[in-house]
């Protein structure tokens, strides 16, 4: 009776060994200071092509590695977005947008603009703006 | 020395308790609560101490597994965000964290109050089993006349 005893107790310390504590201490509060959002973005239509454009501060400019370019998924209602290109600090100064070319006619795409500051975090995403391509 | 004296008196009233008490009683109550007094006919008591411990227990079980799925959802969380690189992301994930570690906090209040439950109405069951007990009582008994008996069974609450 004893032995049954005992393994009732054991099975008890088990469960009870179970309920250790596993989610540890509460987490700390994510503060980061993120880069903004490119200001003034707009898309210049042309044939078969799209330009896209948009303002960033020289201050942020010097905070940023690159800037990435979206497109928003057509078929899809608040959509997700796909990365279509990704423009270099240096490669902005000189262009201070970049273009989509081979692109359908009379065809409605939508892009996201966002910038990528040194440590690799990217910052906040442009409101989506969409364009038309024209034909010749 | 006074001190001693008070433990020795406490180790000889406990002992003198368990040894008046049914032993058969204390073993099944240490087995599981309710059963001794089932055994020595307590029903009342017995459907109480067991009830309510197979109520501890039950939860007791709920309230591990979803904490057990409330830590999962919280290490899923704390990956996406370690994985991430979009504020935007990284912002979402980690409130995302603070509420799946307060479910699983919440959940671990519960199953630290229900194993207390547990433990307790077990404690209890084996103290009304030492002390309660009332061993002469005989759940069952007849009575054999000339041109007639009787059958009494006889419940405690």
């Amino acid at each position: 009776m004893l032995r049954r005893i005992s393994f009732y107790v054991v099975i008890i310390l088990f469960f009870l060994g179970g309920c250790s504590d596993e989610h540890g201490t509460s987490p700390t509060s994510f503060e980061y200071e993120a880069l903004p959002a490119p200001g003034n973005f707009e898309i210049t239509s042309g044939s078969y092509s799209l330009t896209l454009s948009w303002d960033y501060s020289p201050e942020n400019i010097a905070l940023a590695k690159e800037f990435f370019v979206y497109v928003v998924d057509p078929y899809q209602y608040g959509g997700n977005i796909y990365p279509v290109d990704t423009l270099t600090v240096a490669e902005y100064n000189t262009s201070k947008g970049c273009t989509f070319d081979k692109l359908a006619a009379n065809m409605e795409f939508c892009f996201v603009v966002s910038a990528v500051d040194l440590s690799g975090i990217e910052g906040r995403r442009a409101e989506a703006e969409c364009g038309t391509t024209s034909a010749p | 020395m006074r001190l001693v004296t008070v433990i020795l008196l406490t180790i000889l009233f406990f002992s003198s308790a368990v040894c008046s008490a049914p032993v058969d009683g204390v073993v099944y109550s240490t087995l599981f609560p309710g059963w001794g007094q089932m055994k020595t006919g307590r029903y009342g008591r017995g459907t109480l101490f067991m009830g309510t411990e197979l109520i501890a227990l039950t939860g007791l079980v709920i309230a591990n597994i979803q904490y057990d799925r409330d830590v999962e959802a919280l290490e899923y969380s704390s990956q996406l965000f370690k994985n991430a690189t979009y504020i935007g992301d990284l912002e979402y994930y980690s409130k995302q964290m603070k509420d799946k570690w307060k479910d699983a906090d919440k959940m671990d209040s519960y199953r630290k109050v229900l194993a207390g439950a547990a433990i307790g109405i077990w404690a209890i069951s084996l103290i009304d089993m030492i002390w309660g007990s009332d061993a002469e009582e005989v759940p069952i008994s007849m009575e054999i006349n000339k041109n007639e008996f009787l059958i009494t069974k006889s419940f405690k609450f």
